[in-house]
């Protein structure tokens, strides 16, 4: 990896955004889609990450992965943590960063209500338990002696299954097993919890200083009760937790220091609450809003309707002041008050703060606050494409120049000699009127230029922004409290970069806004950790278990065929030669089982059925599934050779005193299986990989047994490779059956 | 009607229609036990037709068919009834049928060709079977090619085979339909040789054939059809020497200037 200008941490924070990687798939309560809003996620993960971005003054973005892909696809620099119930073990250390521990899991047998045969993890010997692969459960469950250990691929199925009677017992994490098992009438805890792991946040190994970040905060929402509170929210506080306070006191060094620090900030905070009970900051605080005023009239791109939605009102300072009202910890409310009596309305105390673009003038400053500068503003002039006779602001001498009434290049423009000054109502409107060549120029704040001069195709720049301007918040005088804060939150925006990804979202960036930086640090104390790679297992120690698996694909692969071959010749031969309303069945089964996808079909079968009563095992769901899915492609490849059989052959079959029975098994298959059979082989290698999606009915095949190892070791690449050969050993003499037989049938006049 | 007792085949009153074309219409014609007619016509008279109404493999609307007692009426194809069905088999396995496209099964040998009836329809013990099969490729001088693919075969050899396959049934009725019409004609001899053979011994026998001569050679009697339509018939010479029906002569003209 080469050496990069910024740790992550600072690019974190320039982008404004904690990227984290999870599985939203993997489900509750980590992370999975609010039932009530499919669209949104929630989980314990979900407001964790919330909350490590708040504290880090960012916002938390959830990018989706596959769960045994999280630490493959995080050293990859897909995301800056992986959150997503990783348990922090050795193995795993070896390769990427961990956290100090979020959360303390315990695992949980569950079993149905009405048996009362197993009450704790002793008493599964023989018993059918099922679990998760990669899991401290599944290892737990492997080191006892005789118990039948059933991987599944998500977390509700083996609750479902366990329900269904498919298997006795199902032991896995504790936030699962609340959130799956215990809401089920059918099943309950069986004996107390066992085994007892962490969850950390992972991170790569390189990024000490964010891991060093990380860790301090989750200090800080530990000591501070936040993290309790998401924990109770979702039902996981329990005993086992006070361990990670045990395991908070024995650390040493900075983590110390913080706690110092934090225990000082709350005594600080309390006082001022006691002082200034009725603060303007108080009284946003306690009703929730933070009422701002400006002028939705006065136009885009600071606040204006939505076009899609004109109900809603969209613009930088919308997005400037929800990002404020989020940082109080409030939501921002607008309201409407023209431009010109914004900063009266403020004084008479109609909102909060005033933001619409107004500029901070010492005038001003005689009646009101402002805060810091939130932006930088210049004039920016725009004349017409064509015209190149204005360069720039000095050559407008005699020449007819529109702007807006009380603004800043209103004042530069009466300044300058022999300008036409018109002065317009509003913003579009200067550029409408410079488009249809009744002005020869427009000067204006940058902001109005970059959003109705510029997307013009008749209009463009002229010259460099003159004047240079600030724009502030304005805030009644008494309220310095309230200032102190929004500016505080500004200068946070700033530094986390939200505020530069507001103005880059509407066009606003620029290099003038460098100045708003001024004031701010940068950061140092760049740490390059170095990569080492642990030592590997020969990959040999692999192969037994790959094997296993290949094992499995073939007969799953084998016994399916045959069904698929046997059904699928009886189902054409219904389709070639039945009686009327057989015939409609077996093209409906054709077409049905053609016309959906196999992993629906799997899903109905196994998960499905039991609703109705018939209650398959995996083997025989896999069979089935598969074989009644391939049967229907078997069919119609029969059906193609049987109907390349010349007429004649059952004639003289017939006339030879045959029944058609006869005729048909002697006569006529016989010589279409010899067309049928190459297409038939290419199904069969088609199998062969299709095979692979019963691992989601609790099959460890080959392609799970590869899951589940990669997912383990991380080896994903010489695994893969592995994995991919034996396919590959297993699929290629078929193609080569396939091939000779092709070319017997080819070598051979007179059979078609 | 002559003596049922020497009537091998009787077609009576036989309507039969394809989608919209109403071919026969009340078509009759009886055959004796050992009777030899020939049946000639221009092309889409409906000769073949009628052959493969005698056994079943063409259904027909109306009338009846009668071989040798065993009445077969009108049926519906499409669902057949169990009686309708095992009627047809009992007149199958009387009447031995070749065709134009010789139709040996091309997945088995010569050997296997003609065993496969006699074993699995009739129950015949392979090797009895095998016995037979030997005896009737001698005669037509195959013997050689018991073991031989269809494939490896001349056209003439493999009509040859089909003609003892059927042979093999121990049939009462031996069809031809046009059986010379897709050989080369150097080997329209041997075929014709054989089918001499097995005339001379009996056999009551329907043969369509464009080839005049030899209808003339073989048959006791002709019939010409045109149109789904028995117009005229009667003893060879009568026929060929003398036709009585104009389209006859109009017919036997074209195909002799042609020959």
């Amino acid at each position: 990896m080469a050496q990069e200008d910024n740790s992550a941490l600072d690019k974190i924070q320039e982008r404004g955004t904690l990227i984290w990687g999870a599985d939203a798939e993997g489900g509750a309560p980590y992370i999975f889609p609010d039932p009530e809003n499919p669209e949104e996620y929630i989980g314990f993960e979900v407001d964790l990450a919330n909350a490590i971005a708040n504290k880090l003054g960012v916002t938390a973005v959830h990018k989706q992965n596959g769960w045994d892909g999280l630490v493959p696809a995080l050293e990859r620099g897909d995301f800056d943590i992986a959150m997503n119930g990783i348990e922090i073990t050795d193995e795993r250390k070896d390769t990427i960063l961990f956290s100090r521990p979020y959360y303390i899991y315990t695992e949980q047998l569950v079993v149905r209500k009405d048996d009362n045969s197993i009450k704790g993890i002793n008493d599964l010997k023989g018993k059918k338990v099922g679990t998760l692969s990669g899991t401290v459960a599944q290892d737990i469950l492997e080191n006892l002696d005789g118990v039948d250990v059933r991987i599944y691929p998500t977390q509700v199925e083996p609750y479902t299954d366990l329900a269904f009677g498919r298997i006795d017992a199902v032991l896995l994490d504790l936030p699962i097993a609340a959130f799956y098992g215990k809401p089920n009438p059918e099943l309950k805890y069986a004996g107390d919890p066992v085994g007892e792991g962490l969850y950390g946040i992972a991170i790569r190994q390189e990024d000490e200083e964010l891991k060093a970040k990380i860790d301090e905060i989750l200090a800080e929402l530990l000591r501070s009760g936040e993290l309790k509170q998401i924990y109770e929210k979702w039902g996981l506080w329990n005993e086992a937790q006070d361990k990670l306070y045990e395991q908070m006191k024995e650390e040493t060094g900075y983590t110390n220091a913080n706690l110092e620090k934090s225990q000082q900030a709350p005594i600080s905070t309390n006082i001022i609450m006691v002082q200034e009970n009725n603060s303007a900051l108080d009284k946003i605080q306690e009703r929730g809003t933070l009422i701002w005023g400006a002028d939705a009239e006065g136009g885009a791109p600071y606040i204006f309707p939505d076009p899609e939605n004109p109900e809603e009102y969209i613009g930088f300072e919308v997005d400037l002041a929800n990002a404020i009202a989020n940082k109080l910890g409030v939501t921002a409310v607008h309201k409407q008050n023209g431009w010109d009596g914004l900063v009266p309305a403020l004084e008479r105390g109609d909102f909060d703060i005033a933001m619409n673009g107004i500029e901070i003038t010492d005038e001003r400053k005689e009646t009101i606050l402002f805060s810091r500068p939130y932006y930088i503003y210049t004039e920016q002039l725009v004349v017409r494409k064509d015209d190149n006779s204005i360069k720039g602001i000095n050559d407008l001498k005699g020449k007819k120049v529109g702007t807006l009434s009380g603004t800043v290049a209103q004042d530069i423009l009466e300044n300058l000699d022999g300008v036409d000054v018109r002065i317009y109502p509003t913003q579009v409107e200067p550029y409408t009127d410079l488009a249809f060549g009744r002005i020869d120029a427009v000067l204006l704040d940058l902001p109005i230029a970059a959003f109705y001069g510029k997307p013009n195709p008749e209009l463009k720049y002229a010259g460099d922004p003159v004047g240079e301007g600030l724009y502030g918040i304005a805030i009644r005088q008494e309220d310095e409290e309230l200032k102190a804060k929004i500016d505080e939150i500004l200068a946070e925006l700033l530094r986390s970069g939200e505020l530069k990804q507001i103005y880059e979202k509407w066009g606003l960036w620029n290099e003038a806004q460098d100045k708003l930086y001024e004031e701010m640090q940068g950061e140092n104390g760049y740490t390059n950790a170095n990569l080492e790679k642990s030592q590997q297992a020969p990959i040999s120690t692999f192969f037994p278990a790959l094997l296993k698996g290949a094992a499995l694909t073939i007969v799953i692969s084998v016994v399916s065929m045959t069904l698929a071959v046997t059904l699928g010749l009886f189902i054409s031969l219904i389709r070639l030669y039945g009686r009327a309303p057989f015939t409609s069945l077996a093209t409906a089964y054709i077409e049905i089982y053609r016309g959906t996808p196999l992993l629906i079909q799997l899903y109905l079968l196994y998960y499905g059925l039991p609703n109705i009563g018939i209650s398959l095992s995996p083997w025989l769901a896999a069979f089935i599934g598969l074989g009644m899915n391939y049967a229907a492609y078997e069919a119609e490849i029969y059906r193609a050779g049987i109907s390349a059989i010349p007429k004649g052959q059952m004639e003289a079959a017939l006339s030879l005193g045959m029944s058609r029975k006869l005729a048909i098994k002697r006569i006529i298959l016989p010589q279409a299986l010899r067309i049928s059979l190459p297409g038939i082989t290419n199904d069969f290698i088609a199998l062969f990989k299709d095979s692979s999606l019963v691992s989601i009915i609790a099959m460890v095949e080959l392609t799970k047994t590869y899951n589940i190892l990669a997912s383990s070791t991380l080896r994903y690449f010489e695994l893969g490779l592995i994995t991919a050969l034996l396919y590959f050993g297993m699929s290629y003499p078929l193609s080569l059956l396939a091939r000779r037989l092709e070319n017997r049938l080819k070598g051979k006049k007179g059979v078609i | 009607m002559s003596n049922p007792e020497l009537t091998m085949i009787t077609v009576k009153g036989l309507h039969k229609s394809y989608n919209d074309h109403h071919l026969f219409k009340g078509i009759s014609l009886d055959v004796k036990k050992g009777e030899v007619v020939a049946i000639i016509g221009p092309s889409g008279s409906g000769k073949s037709t009628f052959l493969r109404c005698i056994n079943g493999l063409e259904n027909f609307q109306k009338g009846e068919v009668i071989v040798d007692g065993i009445r077969l009426h009108s049926i519906n194809r499409s669902n057949p009834s169990k009686e309708d069905m095992e009627v047809i088999r009992k007149i199958r396995l009387k009447v031995g049928m070749v065709f134009q496209q010789f139709n040996l099964f091309p997945h088995m040998t010569v050997l296997e060709n003609i065993i496969e009836a006699p074993v699995k329809v009739l129950g015949i013990d392979r090797n009895i079977a095998i016995e037979n099969a030997l005896t009737l490729l001698r005669r037509i001088n195959l013997e050689n090619k018991a073991d031989s693919l269809p494939e490896d075969l001349s056209g003439g050899e493999q009509q040859r085979v089909a003609i003892v396959r059927s042979l093999a049934m121990k049939p009462e009725v031996m069809l031809f339909d046009e059986p010379t019409s897709s050989l080369d004609p150097e080997m329209v001899g041997e075929v014709l040789y054989v089918i001499k053979d097995l005339v001379g011994g009996g056999m009551t026998t329907l043969i369509v054939t464009h080839l005049m001569q030899f209808a003339r050679e073989v048959a006791d009697r002709v019939v010409v059809l045109d149109k789904g339509d028995i117009i005229e018939t009667g003893l060879p010479d009568e026929i060929f020497i003398n036709p009585k029906n104009e389209r006859t002569k109009s017919f036997l003209s074209r195909i002799i200037d042609k020959q």
